[in-house]
Formats: structure tokens, sequence, C-alpha cells
């Protein structure tokens, strides 16, 4: 990728009255929300080369070379592999911390008794940043898969457990009345109502828990694992290699951005229901 | 079987203060009546019948349902409600298949009952439609289909007209006797609106405002359909509003 002289220095024209007929083409262009939203990377990245060229940094690589090893790193395979084996630690962690904070969070937005049991439990832990939980696990589990996909899950089922448990609490009454004036169980209720009910919220911990997931098993391969994204630009740190810390970080930032974009789709075609009832951009 | 208010009450703690808002309150609705409760806004009327469905907790007395004592909810005790209460990710015909579904009725039946009641409340063409691409008025009919559909002993309803214009209001009001007609069921059904109570009554009750106990129990017997204009339901409706001012005139000073 030659990012040497592109058109970066656009004419900035930002006039205060905005008459769209009487434009130019060019202007058109210039000022559309696309072409504001490249030229912002392509300015910082150009100075960015500029800088580091006239000042011969040797700690802070000129974006070109950065960019060349991403592509190395890209061709060689290493980018493949390290991004599989932090996107199946965030799978595993993302899917126990589902499987432990759905449930817990229905049953705890809906009876009283056991929100109350649990909540000092959960009061308690969820405002330990995972980082802090690093030394312990290694202590624990050692180096390795295990720490690194349970400290993903200790930092995704918080969001997950506390979006459950809103969601419940805001099942609109009348639609629990219905069902048992229906002669609904207390399955049936969970299966039939609560949870399709408090599926929107549901999901929203989920996206956000998949958000703390991919930060959490960068934090976890930081140390306490020798392989992923986060291992990729620790290594690089200690080669002295700040060309492969950035290009890694751009990798992460990369695989994050698609990370999310993936599952916000995939909760668009989870509630298709609710187009129309609610405002969505 | 009747269904039977016997002696009951009720007592609401709110800190340290207790309001009573039922209280020895008996009443006897008989298989395939249209009872109507009237009264001014907080008497306890839709309190009756939250207890009657079991979805509120009886202090003193009892309720009886096919002759067992009612101690939580059940399918036996149907309800209709302000808010519709129509599942909002589901279809019309998802929705009217509901209580079916709870029950294990198999697919094939269910598609079948639900078609039958859709087309009874003219909902054949909005089988499809979720709840919010449908009026209010829409709405409410699904509901009363999805109610119609499990055949309840006695189908509660707690001014389900409430939401709707008043146009809307006349109409379903003459709908639902026409179903009911048709159903045959027995039906308890709170308003406070006196013009809904005489339109579709077969017998009407008149509560006292807090504590509620009844004020009076008489039979309509003008001939249906009814006519709002009509004299009979004119001198009724005088009657009735006679009987009710004093009470509203006491509630609001």
């Amino acid at each position: 990728m030659d990012m040497g002289n592109t058109k970066a220095a656009a004419p900035e024209d930002a006039g205060p009255e905005i008459i769209h007929s009487q434009r130019s083409r060019l202007s058109r262009i210039v000022l559309s929300p696309a072409f504001l939203a490249i030229s912002g990377p392509v300015v910082l990245i150009v100075l960015w080369e500029i800088s580091a060229r006239a000042e011969n940094n040797l700690l802070l690589p000129p974006a070109s070379t950065v960019f060349q090893t991403l592509w190395e790193i890209t061709l060689d395979g290493t980018l493949a592999i390290n991004a599989l084996a932090s996107l199946g630690r965030v799978a595993a962690g993302f899917i126990c911390a589902a499987l432990v904070g759905i449930p817990v969070g229905l049953m705890m937005g809906y009876y009283r008794i056991i929100d109350w049991s649990l909540s000092g439990v959960v009061n308690g832990l969820r405002p330990i940043p995972v980082a802090a939980w690093v030394p312990l696990s290694i202590i624990l589990m050692g180096i390795g898969e295990r720490p690194a996909v349970f400290l993903v899950f200790l930092g995704t089922v918080w969001p997950i457990l506390l979006s459950t448990i809103q969601g419940v609490r805001t099942v609109p009454k009348h639609l629990l009345w219905a069902a048992l004036t229906m002669g609904a169980t207390a399955p049936q209720i969970f299966a039939r109502v609560i949870l399709p009910a408090a599926l929107p919220s549901i999901l929203t911990g989920l996206r956000v828990g998949v958000g703390t997931a991919f930060t959490c098993v960068i934090v976890a391969e930081l140390i306490a694992v020798r392989s992923g994204l986060g291992y990729l630009i620790t290594e690089a740190r200690m080669l002295v290699r700040s060309d492969l810390v950035i290009a890694g970080m751009i990798a992460i930032g990369a695989v994050g951005f698609l990370l999310d974009w993936v599952v916000s789709r995939g909760l668009g075609l989870a509630l298709r229901w609710q187009d129309g009832l609610v405002v969505r951009n | 079987m009747p269904f039977e208010f016997l002696n009951v009450g009720k007592t609401f703690e709110r800190g340290t203060a207790r309001v009573v808002a039922v209280e020895s309150l008996s009443l006897r609705v008989d298989d395939g009546e249209f009872v109507c409760i009237l009264g001014p806004s907080g008497c306890g009327k839709s309190t009756l019948l939250f207890m009657a469905a079991g979805l509120e907790k009886i202090s003193s007395g009892r309720v009886v349902c096919d002759g067992r004592d009612v101690t939580g909810p059940g399918a036996d005790r149907g309800m209709l409600f302000q808010q519709f209460a129509l599942y909002p990710w589901l279809s019309a015909r998802k929705n009217v298949e509901f209580g079916l579904t709870l029950r294990g009725v198999p697919a094939a039946e269910r598609w079948k009952l639900a078609k039958q009641w859709l087309e009874m409340m003219g909902l054949t063409p909005f089988a499809d439609a979720y709840p919010h691409q449908l009026s209010g008025g829409m709405q409410q009919r699904v509901a009363i289909a999805r109610l119609l559909v499990n055949k309840p002993q006695i189908m509660l309803m707690d001014e389900p007209f409430a939401a709707l214009d008043a146009q809307t209001r006349t109409t379903l009001g003459e709908e639902l006797v026409r179903v009911w007609q048709q159903a045959r069921g027995t039906v308890l059904f709170v308003t406070h609106s006196i013009d809904e109570a005489i339109l579709l009554a077969d017998r009407l009750v008149i509560m006292t405002p807090r504590p509620g106990r009844i004020k009076m129990d008489m039979r309509i017997d003008i001939p249906r359909p009814r006519d709002p204009a009509s004299g009979d339901f004119n001198a009724l409706r005088r009657t009735v509003t006679d009987l009710l001012r004093h009470d509203i005139h006491s509630t609001q000073s």
C-alpha cells in the first residue's frame, strides 16, 4: 500500500451558508460525509509519515514502514494465526459468560429472593477490573488457554448479567398477567414471555460483552498466554520492533471493528420484530 | 357452576398506612351472564377483578370458581386488559394461538382454531400483522380472539375499551356482545362508563367508593341490540347517573 502522496490537503471549503444548488461538483464531493470521514485518517497518516521521516526517529517508524510490516504479517500468516487464537478465546469466554449470565440474570431479575441473595456477590466482584484478576489467574491456572478464557469470561459476564436483569425488570407486567391467565407455568413464562420481552436488552448486553471480551483477551494475552494478537505486540515490544507493535495495534483495531460489525448485524436480524416499534438510525 | 365472591376483602399496606380497597363483598355470577361492575375510580373494582383472576392476593373471604377456591391464576379465568397485553414479537395469529400453545395443542389444530376466531373478529386480512402494525381497536380485537379461543369458565375484562376512542369503543362493544352471544360465555366486565355498562350488561353491579361494597345490583332487560338513543336506554342512564353522582362528588371532595 503506497501512502506516499495522496491528496490529503484537499481544499477545505467550509463556508457558513450551504446552498446546494449553487455548489460546484467538486465541493459537493469534498463536503460529502464519506469524503470527510476518510480525510481525517488520511491527514493523520500523512502527518505521521512526515514527522517520523523529518525527525529520523528510531522509536516511531514512519507509516509506510508500519503498513509494509502489516502487509508482511498478513502474507506470512502470522496475523491470521494470532487473530484466530484471540477470537477463539473471545468465543470460548463469551459463550461461557452468556451461558452463566443470561440464566442467572433471568432468575435475578424475576425472583427477588435470588436477586437479594446474589447481589452482594455481584456488586462485590464487579468493580474489580479484569486486569486485577490477571496475577491470581496465573497463580491458579498457570500460563495458557485457561486463564485467558477465564479472564474473558470475567470481563464479559457482568454486562451480560446486568442487562439481562434490566431487561427482565422492564418487561411490562400485563404481558406476564396475560400469560398467567392463559395458564402459563413458570418455565413457560420464562421461555415464552420474559426471554423474548427481555431480548432487546439481553442482546445489547451481548454486544457490549463482545466488545469487553475483545478488550479482555488482549489484556490476557499481554501476560497470561503465549499467542494471540496481544502476545504479538508484547513480543514485538521485547524485540524493539515498534513497527510490528503498531501494525499489531492496527490489526487489533480492525478485528475489533469487524467483530462489532458482525455482532450488530446479527442483532439487527434477531430484532426484526422491533422494526417500526422503536427509533432506529 | 356459578362464579362467586364470598365476603371478599382487600387491604393494601403502604408503609404504616392501611388502605381498605374492598370490604366484605359478596357477588354471584351465573353461567352465561354478562355482568358489568360500575363504580367511581378507586372503588376497588379492578382490584376485585384481579383477585378473581388470582393475580392479586385476597385479604379475607373466598373467591370460588367452578366449585374450587381461587388461589392463583389459571386458564379457567381468562382476562382482557386495558393495555391489550399482546406479545409484540408475535403476529396476530401467533398471539391468538398463545394459550393453545401453552396447553400443547398440535399446530394444525391451533391454526384451525386461530383462523376461526380471527375470522369471527374480522381479522383475517391481518393474521400475519404484528401488533404495532394494527390500530388500538384491532389490537383489542386480537386480544378478544386470544381470550375466546381458550374457552375459559369466566372472562374477566378490566376496562378493555378505556384506551380506545369513543367510536371504536362503541363498535367493539357491539362486537363483543355479538361474539359473546355466539360463544355463550360468562363475562365479568369492569368499567367506569355508564353507557358502556348499559350497552353490554345483563346485570349491572354498582359499587360504592372506597372501601368498595355493592351499592346496587340490577338486571338490564333492554332487548339487544341496544340503541343508546332509545327511551329505555336514556331512562336507565338517568337512574344510574343519579345513583353515581353523589359518590363521585364524595370521592372528589
